[in-house]
């Protein structure tokens, strides 16, 4: 008999349970929501760059015209530096000039400083205007090298849109990768 | 007898009980329904066409609008960032693109709405790379137009915004964010070979080790009645807000 109440109990009490757990659940779905969504990007394409300096040497005049050409898949800035023996570098740097390059601040730790060129140079492109470096050969007879060096650096944009150069994506360049 | 009388006490009480514990939860539910068929019957025409839409630089590209009518959900999805580049251009890293995301109320009742906004990278392979920081992908958040950055609930991946203001049937909130950069950062990562050529001129070549990269942009817009706000947002969406009597919506 007390087996029989205690069965009977609990089926009570669960219906009930049951019971008014169904109005909460009513209530709980009672409220309105939607959503939309949508994806999208886009690639990066960064492409490479790469330099190569173009010399022309007439020897008429002693003077190395200097252009950079753009053989990389992306724009760039570009920068040239030259370097010549001790002998003849007295009076070499008074004797580079170029429209539209502009000599460094700074010289390195040897004394050269950096030429840039002011545009950007496209892919595929040169620098339209060349940098001439003219030489005084003092009246030698000895051979000697005059070695142009030029680096490059991808074209960055700031917020506006604008090109800018970031040369200390160059200057580490002893090393494989930049952090 | 008294055997009997027991018997027949102890069901009865029992009895008694459950049926007492039934009128209660009726008379609860009594008092629900009356609530839930009140506010259903007052709003029938308009609560049941809920709707929202996910804006992109003021056009509609994604909704899901609920019709009364017919009872089904007329919705559209739409891709996102499909104008960011013209014809042929590159994206340029550094450069600020228009992104101006937002949320319209295409139904015809009042809501509240929340932008999450998710972004991650995919490698050349489309497989997705969790090693490059999702915050290269900048968007330009503009502040002052009511829009509330849920921080806690806020990672580099993904960004959770509250509209704190009630959005009418028809209207359009205030862009969430006006801009998209990815950091030039992404460039610096390079790798350079020198080759030297028969003329001993030396070539420099750069690679970029993220070239060829993908970002992803993902925007879910979510809205939920104003009506009892506090709990359907809750029950919604899961999180705590405080609803000030202008209706202005702030998280707890």
């Amino acid at each position: 008999m007390k087996k029989y109440l205690n069965k009977k109990c609990l089926c009570l009490a669960g219906a009930a349970f049951l019971l008014a757990g169904s109005v909460t659940v009513g209530s709980a779905m009672a409220y309105f929501t939607t959503y939309a969504t949508a994806s999208g990007g886009a690639q990066i394409s960064l492409g490479f760059t790469e330099t190569v300096p173009r010399e022309e040497i007439p020897i008429v005049d002693w003077t190395k015209r200097i252009s950079v050409d753009n053989t990389g898949s992306v724009d760039c800035f570009v920068r040239v530096k030259i370097f010549a023996g001790e002998k003849f570098r007295e009076h070499l740097d008074e004797n580079i000039s170029g429209e539209g390059w502009t000599k460094g601040q700074e010289p390195d730790e040897n004394g050269y400083f950096y030429y840039y060129y002011d545009q950007v140079v496209p892919a595929g492109g040169t620098t339209e205007n060349q940098l001439t470096a003219h030489i005084d050969n003092m009246e030698s007879t000895e051979d000697f090298n005059v070695i142009v060096v030029q680096e490059s650096t991808p074209v960055l944009y700031d917020a506006d849109g604008s090109p800018y150069a970031d040369w200390n994506v160059v200057l580490d360049s002893v090393r494989n990768s930049y952090d | 007898m008294k055997k009997i009388r027991t018997f027949l006490i102890k069901p009865a009480v029992l009895l008694s009980l459950a049926a007492v514990l039934l009128a209660m939860s009726t008379l609860g539910s009594a008092r629900a329904a009356l609530t839930y068929y009140s506010e259903n019957y007052s709003a029938q025409v308009t609560v049941s066409s809920i709707g929202v839409s996910l804006m992109e630089n003021g056009e509609r590209i994604s909704w899901r609008d609920y019709q009364h009518q017919n009872g089904e959900w007329n919705e559209g999805t739409g891709r996102l960032l499909q104008n960011l580049l013209a014809e042929g251009e590159k994206l340029a890293p550094g450069k600020a693109y228009p992104e101006r995301l937002s949320a319209s109320n295409s139904g015809q009742i009042d809501t509240y709405v929340r932008v999450i906004v998710y972004r991650d990278w995919e490698n050349a392979d489309g497989v997705r790379d969790t090693t490059l920081s999702p915050d290269m992908i900048n968007l330009g958040l503009a502040s002052g137009q009511g829009w509330i950055l849920d921080e806690n609930a806020s990672t580099s991946e993904r960004l959770v915004f509250y509209y704190s203001r009630i959005l009418s049937p028809g209207q359009e909130s205030p862009a969430l964010c006006d801009t998209l950069t990815i950091s030039s950062d992404i460039a610096r990562k390079a790798k350079e070979t020198v080759t030297e050529g028969e003329n001993g001129y030396k070539t420099i070549t750069t690679s970029y080790l993220y070239d060829g990269y993908r970002f992803n942009l993902t925007a879910e817009v979510d809205a939920v009645q104003t009506h009892n706000a506090q709990e359907a947002i809750k029950s919604a969406w899961g999180v705590d807000v405080n609803i000030a009597a202008d209706g202005t919506l702030s998280l707890q």
